[in-house]
């Protein structure tokens, strides 16, 4: 229940940047309607985009001063920390949700075919978008809880960004060899469901493994 | 009763509370039998440490002003107490000997300040005692 | 019975550290913790609150350290810090939330009776408070809830003196049950010198002197006069001698008062002026 309370704690602090994903989607759609190639899947990987970077928040909030407030709660590290991953992947879950509620505005709007491997490829996004979100909470927690604001202001742009030009990269690379790509795109509608289910797990297991270190670190840490 | 503590007294805090009460319970304006505040509450009342209460009320009790009575507090005394008495008796002695020194420095002689006394004594008679 | 009791606690930084600390603090107590700025004062309390972890020494609250049960142990502590530690974009009511969520002895009731009394806006984001009204919110927010150590950090900084009077006021309140205890650390001594039961003493991470505050007071004069009248004997005992242009002033421990002959003057000292002269003492 603690760890809950904990994640609530992260809800209340970047509240209004909850707002903002969704304003910031309904800007995406606008653009992508004048991008000639611009696809439905471009808007849920600029969600998810936008949800990692804004993972962050609670990050950026949390300073030294504030150790008299959370540390001091009747909790142990395990809470705190669990709690905080818990933010992260309810945050991207909403994120996603989100997303794909924009994905079908889109069609709507600005139209796109019928496409099977849709789905699939969106559970990929997500599911790097959960290691994603891992990797720079053990980065911010390795710079310590209470150290993260000036750090965050200089990072919190990184993961997230590689996770989108990375994408765009791939997207690119994928249109260079049309072969290779078709090959991949053959073995995703093969077998739709095992791949996505199979990353999603893949990327939970990520997720707790690097909860452990964390907490790790954190009960390690000392001011 | 009344306390007011100041600072610029040479008396510590402690000794400021004990000769406050101390004065207020042999002018009779604190009755005896009556329960003081508690240590604690004083403390807080007056804006002081509980242990300069404590140590205030402690030597009120030395001096048998007033005894700490199990779930009651802290209680004034009768006057017919020993101790009490003595203190009474120093009081009177040190009155009379201040009226005597005066007598001396304008040189009345003995019989004259004996009468004074009696007259005083006669005038301030309560009826009925 | 002790509420706190602190063991030979040490703490060691690259260029502090806090060393062999001792103390006991019995229940329905105010400890006054003194000391300059960087003496020690903020790593003792935050050692004691967990928020920093000892390299030596035990820290025991009502009888049990953090290590032991560290949910209970934080449950007997309310903090107030010389910083506000409540996040910027929170309001009131999410303060009572999150109070509510974590804390099973926490009173709505008498939170907001508190945030009521006090007029704390419920709508404003706490950014927009004063200093005043941040340090009356943190008040609230632990004295709503069941706690048996205060422990407080500079906490009557920049509060104007009003607001101060009502913060001491509520401090022994606080204590007025005989069950619980305040330790407090502050420079502003007139404070500690009104409501303190117990003055601890820090200058550079040693402790300089622990005793009940009116023995303290007691076991000390305020002695001032010309530099050539003090004798051989006397100089060994006066302690910090600080020198204007016209004479000297110092303190002597009390029980040396036969070595002071009536060229001197001596007055009962503040905590300040004790403080004062140790200090200069020890950096001679």
């Amino acid at each position: 229940m603690k760890t809950l309370y904990f994640t609530k704690i992260d809800y209340i602090r970047s509240r209004t940047q909850l707002y903002l994903i969704s304003v910031i989607l309904a800007v995406v759609i606008m653009i992508l309607k004048f991008i000639t190639d611009g696809t439905d899947v471009m808007v849920f990987l600029y969600g998810i985009f936008i949800t990692i970077v804004f993972s962050t928040v609670p990050f950026g909030n949390c300073s030294r001063k504030d150790a008299g407030f959370l540390q001091l709660l009747p909790a142990t590290v395990w809470h705190r920390v669990l709690g905080r991953f818990l933010f992260g992947l309810s945050l991207l879950m909403i994120g996603s949700a989100i997303s794909a509620g924009c994905m079908v505005v889109y069609r709507l709007y600005v139209g796109a075919e019928e496409n099977v491997i849709v789905l699939p490829f969106c559970m990929i996004i997500l599911s790097v978008g959960l290691v994603f979100i891992t990797v720079q909470y053990i980065a911010l927690y390795l710079v310590g809880e209470n150290y993260g604001a000036q750090f965050l202001s200089l990072v919190r742009m990184i993961p997230g960004m590689c996770f989108f030009f990375g994408s765009m990269k791939l997207l690119e690379e994928a249109r260079q060899n049309p072969e290779s790509a078709m090959k991949l795109l053959e073995l995703i509608s093969d077998r739709p469901y095992v791949i996505s289910l199979g990353s999603i797990v893949i990327a939970l297991a990520v997720m707790a493994a690097g909860v452990v270190l964390c907490v790790k670190m954190t009960e390690k840490r000392d001011y | 009763m009344k306390i007011i503590i100041s600072n610029q007294s040479e008396l510590p805090i402690y000794a400021q509370i004990r000769e406050q009460l101390k004065e207020q319970i042999l002018n009779g304006q604190i009755p005896e039998g009556s329960t003081l505040p508690s240590i604690r509450q004083l403390a807080k009342e007056i804006g002081v440490s509980v242990i300069t209460t404590t140590r205030a009320y402690s030597d009120l009790e030395t001096e048998g002003f007033i005894a700490a009575m199990q779930g009651k507090g802290s209680v004034v005394l009768s006057k017919d107490n020993s101790m009490l008495k003595e203190q009474y008796l120093l009081r009177i002695e040190e009155g009379l000997t201040t009226a005597i020194e005066t007598a001396r420095v304008m040189g009345l002689p003995e019989a004259e300040l004996a009468e004074i006394f009696h007259n005083l004594l006669r005038a301030t008679d309560v009826p009925g005692a | 019975m002790e509420l706190l009791e602190v063991r030979n606690l040490s703490k060691y930084y690259k260029t502090f550290s806090l060393e062999n600390i001792s103390f006991t603090l019995p229940k329905g107590y105010i400890m006054g913790y003194v000391g300059q700025n960087g003496a020690g004062k903020s790593t003792t309390l935050n050692l004691i609150t967990n928020i920093c972890k000892c390299n030596g020494g035990e820290i025991y609250v009502n009888g049990i350290t953090c290590m032991e049960d560290e949910i209970h142990y934080k449950e007997y502590i309310g903090y107030i810090g010389d910083e506000f530690y409540f996040p910027d974009n929170f309001r009131v009511r999410d303060i009572r939330r999150v109070m509510g969520d974590f804390y099973s002895s926490f009173s709505t009731e008498k939170f907001d009776e508190l945030t009521k009394r006090w007029k704390l806006d419920e709508k404003l984001q706490l950014k927009e408070f004063s200093r005043g009204m941040k340090v009356k919110l943190m008040f609230a927010s632990v004295l709503a809830r069941d706690t048996k150590l205060l422990v407080l950090d500079e906490a009557t900084n920049g509060l104007d003196p009003v607001v101060r009077a009502e913060v001491l006021k509520l401090l022994q309140e606080y204590i007025a049950d005989g069950e619980r205890s305040v330790i407090f650390s502050t420079h502003i001594l007139s404070d500690l010198e009104q409501i303190a039961d117990y003055v601890y003493f820090i200058h550079e991470g040693k402790t300089v002197l622990y005793d009940s505050k009116d023995d303290l007071m007691e076991s000390f004069l305020l002695v001032k006069g010309e530099r050539r009248a003090i004798s051989a004997r006397l100089q060994k005992e006066l302690i910090g001698i600080i020198d204007n242009a016209y004479g000297f002033e110092a303190i002597l421990p009390s029980d040396k008062a036969d070595l002071l002959t009536n060229e001197f003057h001596f007055e009962k000292p503040t905590i300040d002026q004790i403080v004062i002269h140790y200090i200069d003492e020890k950096e001679r």
